[in-house]
């Protein structure tokens, strides 16, 4: 009988045991507070360059180029320019953007060319990278390829002793974990611009909370990427039209406000940004409406709370996307102190 | 210019309203001051290709001149590119080496570039710098004189390349603006605006590139001056006749005109209170006329057709077309460019419209005014080149011109005949570029009686009474008998006139039928069957339409119609049993917008599909009248319940029922008592109980029957 309770203890430990989920880790290389830089030029102006310092920035993902079908074949497209100018004591990972349709085409040389072409460019700018960072919106259609790309880049990555990591949209937990050394959560671009339905398409509690049961097993040492940025959504009669950039939305002659985050045009007029061809249906039109999608601080930091919740690890590295002092103007101090300090 | 015939034209029409649905033509903007061929980048280069052409005696295309960038410097001596082929032929060694440096210049572009995998490495870089040094270098110390415009260009392309715009500015302002105008010497120009802009000295590069008539930099340079009163008079209190007033002032006028019209139309439709938008607009437009008649009166320009152009196209936006019209003859006689002029002359003509009429100074005047534009029309497209995108200003203008003012004007007036030559006119000026604008004349034929058509087609054989007709007239292709036989028989058929049909029809061979997209549906279709008890199903599946493709018709089932329906009708008015009266309904609803014969009444069909023109025959009420009237009377019992149940089938009228939704959203269904439908349904269910259920399959299986049975013991 003893023996017997005996047993049945350690065979209760044992279920205990079990039912326990092991700890994730942490991301390889982590730096508390780190950055996207997204445009095709390196050139860092005095409020970014301050940001980096202010907040203690010690690494910056770069978008080194683009891959795009051209010709049928997956090829570099919008190259970064000034990459000699990084600042000192930041480190770079260098980043490519693969469209998805590229996985469609021939792929067996991508990732010789992708790997060699970054560590080239680091090499002929001077710049020191231990990492490399692919980013890619695939789907269980291309997800197959995808990985077998990922496997080859990271047999590559590894003979260079680098790290390679990827970033993962919130749909892609929900499939088997790619073969990185570790993912990047992007909690941006959640939703559907396309859809005028009342929720914000940059971040959304509504958009996110669906994928959050997925988080806690996903089997991959993970950090979040978080928005600092708002879009100026033009739509006419409830369709999407195009991002607006250079709007100016105080400017009365051209907007008129008719509720906190929304606008009527009451000025034709166009925007330089999508407007390349002067054709007539490219124009801004009197009644069309702006939307300004802008998640609030409370709602970032919120939605990053939860994620901690689920992943306490994912507290150790934090990146805003992306370095650009006009958008990051938007967020108070505060905000970016809470932020890269959870 | 490809023509088209009326009829070719109307089938295009309809094959793009059954795939696309309509299209709606953007309003384009009128004035314009600056020529639409400078948007266009192959066209700018056209002399340089011209060029090459020249050298090669022909065998150089443009495609040849772009193809000398893939060259590499190892092939210079065996490439059988036709510039280099001629260039080793004739023994240029002065032309071989500036192709050279040419093509070294090119490969170290098209190298640094961003779109290969192969990064150069740091010495590469280093290497390359010093052959764009070679080139810049060679450039400087050519001393000939034949390709001096060219080594030019290539000095200036070194530097930018080089990043030395300093260089770039000194060397165009010391040489390059002194040399001859060429392409080689405007592309030189782009530079030295370009640097001008890297230096940091702005205003002096917008000059440059509003000076070149470069819109696409323009447009994004002055940005923030545009589409304003204050923007305009900043400009213009820098320099009374700025380059880049050209641009602001089209801008602004172009877009406060569509403002002032589109302000007025959102609030007309209710989308929302814009009125005090509108009053600040019209205001700010009143102060630009004031500022614009100030300019001139007082010659503060030298462009005053500009700027009384643009105060008369405003006066006119703002409804004042009186002094618009004042404003607008004197500015097609002040100074300015020809463009200018040729705007105001644009304008005046716009505003004119308001005015159209019958009088004969008014046709001669819109006569020599449509034949002026389209010759611009004509002018502006060869310029602007076959492969190009670029908008045709003057036709586009004239597109909106004519459908949208005279054509709804002359319409309204009764001018049914000018209104369609002025359609025809427009569809021939056309080509395959435009084809949307098929519809409009497609949707204009379609709306006309059978005599009206009749009528158009006498007023072309008569070549026409004033000089506005007769041009008009000489402009439109005769209708070709066969296909005008089945239009007018077809019609008269819409319209119910089935006697008047058959003469017409009898002459339509069946070869011209089975031309026609309907032919697969009269080969598999009859007007006997009733609609309401089966349908007749072309097309379902892609076997189906492959195998309709094949079966020709083997009569006009048209004219048998006619034929049917004459008899059907006789024997109505003769003996108007309810056998009579439901065999009539079914043949009716056969060939109506509803039933499965609709190809008897029209060329192409879908669910939005309704009477579209007055004196068309409404077949879908004539239907419901005829079968309300055999309901009554009918005594044979299942010609009764047929007539009961087809009258409760046909969509008439509010629909049966609405669907809403409970403070849960939960939804249910509302019933439309005062509708027909409600009523047919209701009597049908009466029918139903009166028979105590003891009805045919057709009745008893029916599910809305059933619903509505559910929802009334409910």
């Amino acid at each position: 009988m003893k023996n017997a309770r005996y047993i049945l203890v350690v065979l209760l430990v044992m279920v205990s045991l079990a039912g326990c989920r092991r700890g994730h880790e942490a991301v390889p290389g982590a730096e508390r507070a780190a950055v996207y830089f997204w445009r095709t030029s390196l050139s860092l102006d005095s409020a970014e360059r301050d940001f980096l310092s202010t907040y203690g920035v010690k690494k910056m993902y770069v978008r080194m180029f683009d891959v795009v079908l051209r010709g049928g074949k997956p090829m570099p497209n919008a190259t970064i320019t000034g990459l000699d100018t990084v600042p000192g004591g930041i480190a770079v990972v260098p980043t490519v953007f693969i469209m998805e349709n590229c996985l469609s085409a021939d792929t067996s040389s991508l990732a010789e060319n992708l790997v060699s072409r970054v560590a080239q460019m680091c090499e002929t700018h001077g710049v020191e990278a231990h990492e490399l960072q692919i980013d890619c919106d695939w789907t269980v259609k291309s997800m197959k390829t995808f990985y077998a790309l990922l496997a080859d880049i990271r047999r590559r990555t590894e003979r260079m002793g680098w790290t390679l990591s990827a970033t993962i949209r919130l749909h892609q937990l929900s499939m088997p974990v790619p073969p990185v050394d570790y993912g990047v959560l992007m909690m941006y671009n959640t939703g559907d611009m396309r859809i005028k339905d009342g929720t914000n398409p940059i971040l959304d509690a509504k958009h996110v909370a669906p994928y959050l049961k997925y988080l806690k097993d996903y089997d991959l040492p993970l950090c979040a990427a978080w928005p600092c940025f708002e879009w100026k959504l033009l739509y006419a009669g409830g369709e999407f039209k195009a991002i607006l950039y250079s709007a100016m939305l105080d400017d009365t002659t051209r907007y008129r406000r008719v509720a906190p985050d929304r606008y009527v045009v009451v000025r034709r007029h166009d925007a330089p940004e999508y407007n390349s061809d002067l054709s007539a249906m490219s124009w801004i039109d009197v009644g069309d409406t702006i939307v300004v999608a802008h998640p609030g601080e409370d709602v970032i930091l919120g939605t990053q709370a939860k994620v901690i919740e689920l992943r306490p690890e994912m507290s150790v590295q934090t990146i805003l996307y992306s370095l650009n002092s006009e958008q990051m103007k938007l967020y108070n101090t505060d905000f970016y102190e809470k932020i890269f300090n959870p | 210019m490809k023509r088209f015939s009326i009829l070719s034209v109307m089938a295009v029409a309809w094959l793009l309203s059954q795939a696309c649905g309509p299209w709606i033509r953007p309003t384009y903007d009128v004035f314009s001051v600056y020529d639409s061929k400078q948007l266009n980048p192959d066209a700018r280069l056209k002399p340089m290709y011209d060029f090459w052409e020249k050298y090669t005696d022909g065998r150089a295309s443009s495609w040849t001149v772009d193809a000398l960038s893939s060259i590499t410097e190892n092939e210079l001596a065996t490439s059988d590119n036709a510039v280099l082929a001629t260039a080793r032929m004739r023994g240029d060694s002065e032309m071989l080496a500036y192709l050279r440096h040419l093509i070294t210049y090119l490969n170290i572009v098209s190298g640094t570039g961003n779109d290969t995998w192969n990064y150069p490495t740091r010495d590469e870089l280093g290497n390359r710098k010093a052959r764009m040094q070679e080139i810049a270098t060679a450039a400087r110390t050519y001393s000939g004189t034949r390709l001096r415009d060219q080594y030019a260009l290539l000095q200036v392309r070194a530097m930018v390349h080089l990043g030395d715009a300093r260089g770039v500015v000194d060397y165009w302002t010391k040489t390059g603006s002194a040399l001859p105008e060429t392409v080689y010497k405007d592309m030189m120009r782009g530079l030295y605006a370009w640097s001008l802009l890297s230096l940091g000295q702005r205003r002096e590069a917008i000059a440059e590139y509003a000076d070149m008539g470069d819109m696409h930099s323009i447009q994004w340079l002055v940005y923030n001056q545009r589409f304003s009163l204050m923007g305009v008079k900043q400009e213009f209190d820098k320099d009374n006749n700025s380059p880049t007033l050209v641009y602001l002032v089209q801008d602004y006028v172009n877009n406060l005109g569509s403002t002032l019209a589109s302000l007025k139309l959102y609030t007309e439709m209710g989308y929302g209170d814009m009125s005090s938008e509108l009053k600040s607009n019209r205001v700010e437009a009143q102060k630009f006329v004031d500022f614009a008649l100030d300019v001139v009166k007082n010659n503060k320009t030298n462009s005053p057709a500009m700027w009384l152009a643009a105060a008369g196209l405003l006066m006119h936006y703002m409804g004042n077309t009186d002094d618009a019209l004042k404003m607008l003859d004197k500015a097609m006689k002040m100074k300015g460019t020809k463009r200018m002029t040729d705007n105001a002359r644009l304008c005046r003509l716009v505003a004119s419209t308001t005015y159209a009429d019958m009088s004969k100074k008014y046709q001669d005047y819109l006569c020599t005014e449509l034949q002026w534009l389209a010759a611009q029309a004509k002018d502006e497209e060869h310029g602007l080149g076959d492969d190009t995108n670029a908008e045709n200003h003057y036709f586009s203008v004239m597109t909106n011109l004519v459908y949208e003012n005279l054509v709804p004007h002359y319409q309204k007036m009764g001018a049914t005949n000018l209104a369609t030559s002025l359609s025809v006119m427009m569809s021939n000026l056309e080509s395959d570029e435009y084809p949307g604008y098929f519809s409009d004349l497609g949707s204009l034929i379609t709306k006309l009686t059978a005599d009206q058509l009749i009528d158009y087609d006498r007023f072309v054989k008569s070549g026409g009474d004033n000089k506005l007709e007769k041009w008009l007239v000489s402009r439109g292709t005769p209708l070709d008998r066969d296909h005008f036989n089945d239009l007018v028989g077809t019609k008269y058929l819409r319209e119910g006139a089935y006697a008047k049909a058959i003469p017409y029809l009898e002459k339509v061979p069946l070869s011209l039928i089975n031309e026609q997209g309907i032919s697969r549906y009269m080969a598999r279709r009859s007007y006997d069957v009733e609609r309401w008890m089966r349908r007749q199903v072309v097309d379902r599946d892609w076997e189906d339409i492959m195998m309709g493709e094949n079966i020709p018709v083997t009569y006009n089932q048209k004219l048998q119609y006619c034929r049917d329906v004459l008899k059907a009708e006789e024997a109505v008015n003769s003996n108007g049993t309810a056998e009579n009266l439901y065999r009539l309904a079914t043949l009716y609803y056969q060939a109506s917008y509803q039933g499965d014969c609709w190809y008897l009444t029209r060329y192409f069909h879908s669910a939005y599909d309704s009477i579209e023109y007055v004196g068309e025959k409404d077949l879908v009420t004539a239907t419901v009248e005829l079968l309300k009237r055999a309901k009554q009377i009918a005594t044979d019992p299942l010609l009764k319940q047929k007539c009961y149940y087809a009258a409760a089938f046909i969509p008439y009228g509010e629909p049966l029922y609405r669907t809403e939704y409970d403070a849960n959203y939960k939804p249910y269904i509302v019933f439309n008592n005062d509708g027909y439908m409600f009523q047919a349904m209701f009597e049908l269910a009466n029918y139903y109980y009166e028979l105590r259920g003891n009805v045919a399959p057709f009745i008893s299986k029916c599910d809305v029957l059933k619903l509505f049975l559910n929802s009334a013991e409910g």
